[in-house]
């Protein structure tokens, strides 16, 4: 056993820990997966993907916009504004009283 | 009790790998993700329970030398170690995680449970068993390991991140890259790859802010300067921050991953281990995030002239920094820990552009993260592992880092020498 040898030892082990996993990765996941790609088990429809998973497969989306339609929403800032006046005018009218 | 705590930290690392990802790719696969995330702990519970731990660790006996798996303790029948179960579970559920970000936006969901399950029932157990049982054939608490070595990973830099990281980088490149990455509809590839922003796209805006615009239009009128501005604002609202809070709850979840790590291993000084395995976890994940940072800043400023910090790159050099302490984080000293972050940092940056590189997609970058990280880990046991340090945790007097046989001169070094042989012979 030669000095250089012992010198870099514990190095190269783990050298030999990085290849042990890589190579076992590989060998087992490599086949796996093409399998299931040759089956067209893997990748989505390009369609599908442009949708996107959600509506596709996972009833809607995730960010539920809601999308308030123009009358209620000037039927609220008419409805809000007046109510505000309304306030007023009660309160002159209270003061009035008093 | 502590170990318990302990799996659980590690397990609320799920909600960190989950935000991670949801905050990653676009709005419009965000179920999908989370599902995907929630199913890892299902898929991974199940697999782990039923085969997984029998093929890891059932039936471990020094007294049977080296095996390549083990085969007893199927659905945990028999005796069993049940804290190691529920930390090694947790451990199970990391590395599925890994992966789902990486094949985010394209990946089938039938493919997606064949192999997150099969991951946790074989492909993992195997690995554990050669690093961490006590007949694994690379495993420091074996009598007789390969070439009269142990493996010296606390927490699975190896095992877990690295394998997971290898797996992702599988399934990337038989997939190929997301449509629009790096080739336009017609197949030709563009000059610059496309940044697929997560959720930063225009009008992914939280309900309640979009109908007070809505409100506001109304009261003001649509050609109000303010709403002009106020809208440019809504739309660039993104939601970088659930990325954020995913990179914090990981790091958070390392301190039981490592720290955790050593209930599992015949020291006498648990707690000094324990908390040089925090120490170190620390020191390494801030000189990752540093290193990352001002490392993508000088390059940057280089290319274009502009001075920016890049905030993806630091929360993914932090998490490169935190893969990589996992192996040595018992075993160095704060110094060294400094240095591997140092380099995890430029590790991840190197990784990640030789990724642009090749073409090959990944939607979290968790390939430079786990894979490039865990390899660093695993050689920079290698280097820099102190003789002190791993007597106190492994009780491992055979073998030192390559930094401290080479600093001990040649005097010293016939004495290590002679150890090896001595440890081999006896």
């Amino acid at each position: 056993m030669t000095h250089s040898y012992l010198f870099f030892r514990f190095y190269f082990f783990n050298i030999a820990l990085v290849i042990w996993i890589i190579g076992w990765v590989v060998g087992i996941m490599g086949p796996y997966i093409y399998f299931l790609n040759w089956m067209d088990m893997l990748r989505v429809d390009p369609l599908e993907e442009e949708v996107g998973g959600d509506i596709s497969r996972h009833k809607g989306p995730a960010y539920v916009i809601e999308d308030v339609s123009k009358e209620k929403q000037e039927e609220l800032s008419l409805h809000r504004s007046q109510h505000k006046k309304k306030k007023k005018k009660e309160k002159a009218a209270d003061a009035d009283d008093a | 009790m502590i170990d318990i705590t302990q799996g659980a930290l590690v397990y609320f690392m799920q909600t960190g790998f989950a935000m991670l990802c949801a905050g990653s790719i676009r709005s419009k696969n965000v179920k999908n993700i989370l599902l995907w995330n929630l199913l890892d702990s299902v898929g991974g519970c199940l697999a782990f329970w039923s085969v997984g731990y029998a093929f890891a660790y059932g039936g471990d006996d020094a007294a049977r030398g080296t095996t390549f798996i083990g085969n007893t303790n199927f659905f945990l029948l028999g005796d069993v170690d049940m804290e190691q179960f529920f930390f090694q579970f947790a451990f199970t559920c990391a590395l599925s995680s890994i992966v789902a970000g990486t094949i985010a936006e394209r990946c089938k969901m039938t493919a997606y449970l064949f192999y997150s399950t099969f991951l946790a029932a074989f492909l993992y157990p195997v690995v554990a068993h050669s690093f961490w049982s006590v007949n694994g054939f690379l495993s420091n608490t074996n009598e007789n390991p390969l070439w009269g070595s142990g493996a010296v990973d606390l927490a699975g830099s190896g095992p877990v991140h690295m394998t997971g990281g290898v797996v992702a980088l599988v399934m990337a490149v038989i997939l190929g890259p997301r449509l629009g990455r790096f080739y336009d509809e017609n197949g030709n590839p563009y000059d610059e790859p496309r940044e697929i922003e997560g959720h930063s796209v225009v009008l992914q805006v939280s309900a309640p802010l979009r109908s007070g615009y809505h409100v506001l239009r109304s009261i003001l009128g649509s050609n109000s300067t303010f709403l002009q501005v106020s809208h440019q604002h809504v739309c660039a609202f993104s939601f970088y921050y659930i990325q954020f809070l995913g990179t914090f709850c990981l790091w958070f979840g390392w301190y039981g991953f490592n720290p955790g790590g050593t209930l599992f291993i015949a020291s006498t000084e648990l707690g000094d281990v324990a908390s040089l395995a925090a120490v170190n976890t620390s020191i390494g994940a801030a000189s990752g995030a540093f290193s990352a940072l001002f490392t993508h800043t000088i390059i940057d400023e280089r290319r274009t002239g502009l001075v920016t910090y890049d905030l993806t790159s630091t929360m993914n050099g932090c998490l490169t920094g935190l893969v990589a302490i996992t192996a040595p984080c018992a075993t160095v000293e704060p110094w060294a820990a400094f240095v591997i972050g140092i380099v995890a940092g430029w590790v991840y940056l190197f990784a990640s552009s030789l990724l642009l590189k090749f073409k090959i997609d990944d939607a979290v970058d968790a390939i430079p993260v786990h894979f490039g990280g865990g390899m660093w880990g695993l050689l920079s046991t290698g280097l820099f592992s102190a003789p002190r340090r791993l007597e106190s945790a492994f009780g491992l007097t055979k073998h030192v880092g390559w930094f401290y046989s080479w600093g001990r001169g040649s005097g010293d070094f016939t004495l290590l020498g002679i150890q090896i042989i001595a440890g081999e012979q006896t």
